[in-house]
């Protein structure tokens, strides 16, 4: 650093104002480049126009009305007794339209959608480079990210790592709470307390078990791998007195036993074969922690059928027609003809995430019938009860428990064990936050209900939705929110209540769907149905919930009434 | 909002240029503060409260400095303060060590040409924005490390728990520098107050350099208002500044700063990970901070206005001295004209130089961020500048070759940017000991191979060094435009559109500054 600037010396504005003034570009070339650059700038713009209107849509950036504060918002912040919070509620209002306004733009271009596919092949598929979520290993593997950062991060039960995601969260996120150990302490204690063993099944990512696919340093590995606070996990675990099934040690011995993969390799999750060694394993524990009655056998059957598809992490990768597919050998359980059903007489609950459902849930691609559920139903030689949600394996299923313990529903009658199936890259990631299974009074809905087979079209207004997931950005194609409506006005028919909470797709098949674009206060058209016709469909699909505690509305299934 | 986002580059930008130009000249100011507020709102519509607050406070510091409340004043122009050539320092007493009793006698003891209206003037232009900043920026690290000095004495008592979090406004460190930048000039009689605060707000919220700069001195500006102007020329070479911006972000540093992140993020990383992730972090930063810096000055020259360089080759220093010439010039310009200097530079002593040279470097640590790491990569810096300057010209290190200069210089950087990326103390040391192959191991260490050795990874690397160390920086580059270089210009912006409209949100390291 030099402290003297002799008074001859140019600065350094001076020194760029002379350079710029020393450009050299002909004239011709300079028009050309300026005209070229503002083609570039206004023709995509101007070509999403002409393309939305061409099928008569608005296109998505005319949105624009819900980026300014509303006349009640202003309103409140002139009246309200508090118009500092009135402030900030308004300022997060806008942010979060901002940061949707922003997105459904990128995400309704058909330019974009166009060069997604287009731009993968050379990075992903030449160059290897994956994307944000899903990285290429050896041979056409696949593998997602969570999963590698889950063994390359630190403990998960490091102190300094707890603290930090308990600071974390995001603008509209509120922080994780971090700690496995005490949400599953939390369940034992709660099922304990009537008559029920908990068992915990963390299911490892496939890079536990396979990573040679991804680094070929592990050739010669000799044992799966883990995070480093994995071994303490499991003795803390047991020193709180809760039974684990720990599937890694099962799934690296199958695997040498096979002497082929027990995980798909364009897919996150295990294979067929790898799924029947956990529910073996699985069923080995249930049975360790509860004598359970015998039960006459289910007459239940076997039925391989042969599953082409090509997995998750390659389906986020969006090369389309450019990943492998791959076949698999799922072996069905059917009842007489029937595929298996999950029975809430059992006395044995599975709470799992997509471990669970794949080979089960229809809409993963790789056939039904055939789940974690199903297999353990099977291995233990009884019916099961079975409550899955693909993602958040941390609290998803719990929620879904709690939701309908609160509405005076006790699924937890009969019960001896409850077997919690999730990955283990939500111990370091996950949500674990402690839900109290309190069994509530029935109560009859205070919004609008459905009987099985009504339907009506209504009008309302929305009051808060949940968010939706950018397409590309988890590791499945199909996605629901759920959003509370007031304000319902029957379009053909007189309604009983005014308002409803309602579960809507929000994504098919990696695309958005309208309800993805929804914002608070917009007005929409639907048609309604009671959400138990569509339970056992949509129950397993991942979702974000409005996570308000709010169980007095029974939700309704609502498909929207595209209006132009 | 991000430059290099769909948002930006094809809604943002073209209908703020279309407007400018539809604009006479006093319009395009005025729309120019509009649309950088706008700018600077869409990330969180309350800050813009904030900076506005701060503005005004300059803007009525110059006023006062230059007696602009007088009515009668208005008819003439603003008078030009004659320079502050000598100023008696406070006596020196061991209390005037002290901030508020230093502060008070500086505005006790006597300045020719300057009335204690106008000392007090340019006070509250620095105490409110480094009040700003100082809250803004350290309130959480104050919190975290009191509750740590009082864990760790076994008083948990004293700890302060509060669920408070203070939110970081984007850019706040170079716009409150940048905002009494213009007090300072107008009370060293280097630049004229501004009557117009339109032009003023423009000058602090200019929407190409208000983020991430550069810091620009209001002295350096103030004549573009009036004959600031666009040609074919100027704006073609905008475009040229712009384009190759925008693919040093996309396509150079965003692939390094994956490597980067991996590594970092990573519980325990091998040897030749350490370096790998250090070395595409050293990368990233430049090219994401200098592409920021291009692009910037790429949009300026399309509205007309000449921003000076920000980088120049920095990685081709055989020194740390050199470094310093050319890393964030318009930062170390700003700490040697607003720090280093008033402190004594080096006139007053050899040993007071080396303190004045520490204490611009913590400070300009500081400056980037509440945490030791921020402090001990300033020291590492600082203490490397004064080793330097100890060992002259003749120093063995001064004669080697100069392509082992080079190299020992990025080595000293990168070990540097290992405190500035780690996430805390701990994290730094062990990666620290990862570099010299004493890292601790962990099972998932050697996943990270697989992700670094992707031809990706390594492509987009050796094009990066191939940049850095073989190519001529983008002022170089840019400074005549044929046919050919045009073409290629080109076809780089396409590229890095595409590769952009493909990635999800990617922020520039330097919009947490």
């Amino acid at each position: 650093m030099s402290d003297t600037r002799p008074p001859e010396k140019l600065t350094r504005e001076q020194q760029a104002m002379r350079e710029i003034g020393a450009t050299m570009v002909s004239s011709r070339l300079a028009v050309a480049m300026t005209v070229l650059f503002c083609t570039v700038m206004v023709g995509v713009p101007l070509w999403e126009e002409f393309a939305a209107r061409r099928v008569g849509r608005t296109p998505q950036h005319w949105s624009v009305s819900n980026l300014v504060p509303t006349g009640a918002e202003i309103r409140t912040i002139v009246t309200s007794g508090s118009p500092w919070q009135a402030t900030l509620d308004a300022n997060s209002r806008i942010m979060r339209e901002i940061k949707a306004y922003e997105d459904g733009i990128k995400e309704d271009s058909t330019l974009v959608q166009a060069l997604i596919p287009i731009m993968q092949v050379p990075i992903s598929g030449w160059l290897r480079g994956g994307n944000e979520d899903a990285y290429f290993g050896h041979d056409g593997w696949i593998f997602y990210r969570r999963d590698i950062d889950h063994l390359t991060g630190r403990g998960f039960l490091d102190p300094v790592v707890l603290s930090e995601r308990a600071r974390s969260g995001g603008q509209f996120v509120h922080p994780p709470q971090p700690d496995p150990l005490l949400a599953m302490v939390h369940l034992h204690r709660q099922l304990a307390a009537r008559g029920i063993t908990l068992v915990v099944a963390p299911v490892p990512g496939k890079p536990s078990i396979h990573p040679e696919m991804f680094s070929s340093r592990y050739v010669d590995a000799q044992r799966p791998l883990a995070n480093p606070s994995y071994g303490e996990f499991l003795t803390r675990l047991r020193e709180a007195g809760i039974q684990c099934c720990d599937l890694a040690p099962v799934l690296w011995q199958e695997r040498r036993r096979l002497g082929r993969p027990v995980y798909l390799a364009t897919d996150t999750h295990w294979s067929p074969e790898g799924l029947e060694a956990g529910a073996l394993a699985i069923a080995a524990q249930v049975r360790l922690a509860a004598a359970l009655p015998p039960r006459p056998a289910g007459g239940w059957s076997n039925v391989p059928t042969l599953v082409t598809n090509v997995g998750d992490s390659g389906q986020q990768l969006r090369l389309q027609g450019r990943i492998a597919p791959e076949t698999v050998t799922v072996q069905s359980v059917e009842l007489a003809g029937r595929p298996w059903r999950s029975d809430s007489t059992a006395d044995v609950l599975l709470l799992g995430d997509s471990f669970a459902n794949i080979y089960s849930l229809a809409g993963m691609g790789w056939g039904e019938a055939g789940g974690l559920a199903e297999r353990l139903s099977l291995a233990l030689g009884r019916p099961v009860d079975a409550m899955l949600r693909n993602d958040a394996g941390s609290h998803a299923t719990r929620q879904m428990l709690a939701a309908e313990l609160a509405r005076g529903r006790d699924r937890l009658a009969g019960k001896r064990v409850v077997v919690w199936e999730f990955a283990t890259r939500e111990l370091s990631s996950g949500d674990w936050k402690l839900i109290d299974l309190v069994l509530g009074e029935t109560r009859p809905s205070t919004g609008l209900v459905l009987a099985a087979g009504e339907r009506i079209m209504v009008e309302a207004t929305i009051a808060t939705i949940s968010a939706a997931p950018r397409p590309g950005s988890v590791p499945y194609k199909d996605h629901l929110v759920e959003a509370r409506l007031v304000d319902l006005i029957g379009v053909d028919q007189r309604l009983a209540g005014t308002a409803a909470t309602v579960v809507l797709w929000s994504m098919r098949d990696n695309a958005w769907t309208a309800a993805a674009r929804w914002r608070v206060g917009e007005r929409v058209r639907l048609h309604l149905r009671s959400y138990d016709e569509v339970a056992r469909q949509l129950d397993a699909i991942n979702r974000s919930g409005l996570d308000d505690g709010n169980f007095d509305l029974d939700p309704l299934f609502a498909d929207p009434i595209t209006v132009e | 909002m991000v430059f290099s986002s769909h948002i930006f580059f094809f809604y943002f930008l073209p209908l703020s240029l279309l407007a400018y130009y539809l604009l006479p000249r006093s319009g395009k100011h005025i729309l120019l503060t509009f649309v950088s507020y706008l700018f600077y709102g869409w990330a969180n519509p309350l800050f813009v409260v904030l900076m506005l607050v701060s503005s005004l406070i300059d803007y009525i510091a110059g006023l006062a400095q230059t007696g602009q409340f007088n009515r009668a004043a208005w008819s003439k122009p603003v008078p030009l303060l004659p320079p502050v050539n000598a100023s008696r320092r406070p006596a020196r007493r061991w209390y005037n060590w002290l901030l508020i009793p230093y502060v008070v006698a500086w505005l006790r003891c006597e300045t020719p040409g300057r009335t204690r209206q106008q000392k007090l003037a340019l006070l509250t232009s620095l105490a409110s924005n480094l009040a700003l900043l100082g809250f803004f920026k350290y309130f959480n690290f104050g919190i975290d490390s009191w509750n740590a000095i009082i864990t760790s004495a076994g008083w948990d008592a004293a700890r302060w728990d509060t669920l408070l979090r203070i939110t970081l406004p984007l850019g706040i460190s170079f716009y409150t520098f940048q905002s009494m930048s213009y007090a300072i000039d107008v009370y060293r009689g280097e630049a004229r107050a501004i009557r117009h605060l339109g032009d003023f707000l423009c000058y602090v919220a200019m929407f190409p350099q208000l983020v991430a700069g550069p810091i620009v001195r209001f002295q350096d500006i103030a004549d573009q208002f009036a004959t600031h102007r666009t040609t074919p020329a100027t704006f073609a070479r905008g475009v040229a500044f712009f384009s190759l911006g925008l693919g040093k972000k996309i396509l150079l540093a965003n692939p390094c700063g994956k490597v980067a992140d991996t590594m970092f993020d990573a519980g325990s990383v091998g040897f030749v990970d350490a370096w790998q992730g250090v070395v595409a972090y050293a990368f990233q930063i430049y090219f994401d901070f200098s592409a920021y810096s291009d692009m910037a000055i790429g949009l300026g020259l399309m509205m007309g206005w000449v921003f000076a360089k920000n980088f120049d080759s920095p990685y081709t220093s055989k020194s740390i001295t050199e470094f310093w010439r050319r890393w964030h010039l318009s930062l170390s310009t700003w700490l040697r004209d607003n720090l280093y200097i008033p402190l004594g530079g080096n006139k007053l002593g050899e040993s007071r130089t080396y303190i004045n040279l520490a204490l611009v470097m913590l400070l300009g640590g500081m400056w980037h961020g509440a945490s030791w790491n921020f402090i001990i990569w300033g020291a590492i810096h600082g203490g490397w500048l004064g080793i330097e300057r100890a060992l002259g010209k003749d120093s063995f290190y001064a004669k080697l070759p100069a392509f082992l200069r080079v190299l020992i210089t990025f080595v000293i950087v990168c070990f540097a940017w290992v405190f500035f990326r780690a996430r805390d103390l701990t994290s730094s040391l062990a990666y620290c000991q990862s570099m010299i192959g004493l890292g601790p191991q962990q099972d998932g260490m050697d996943l990270m191979t697989g992700l670094a050795t992707q031809p990706y990874f390594l492509i987009s690397m050796a094009i990066a060094a191939v940049v850095i160390w073989a190519c001529p920086q983008t002022w170089d580059f840019t400074r005549r435009i044929g046919w050919g270089k045009a073409l290629w210009i080109f076809l780089i912006l396409l590229l890095s559109l595409a590769v952009m409209e493909t990635q999800a949100f990617n922020p520039f390291i330097y919009f947490i500054f």
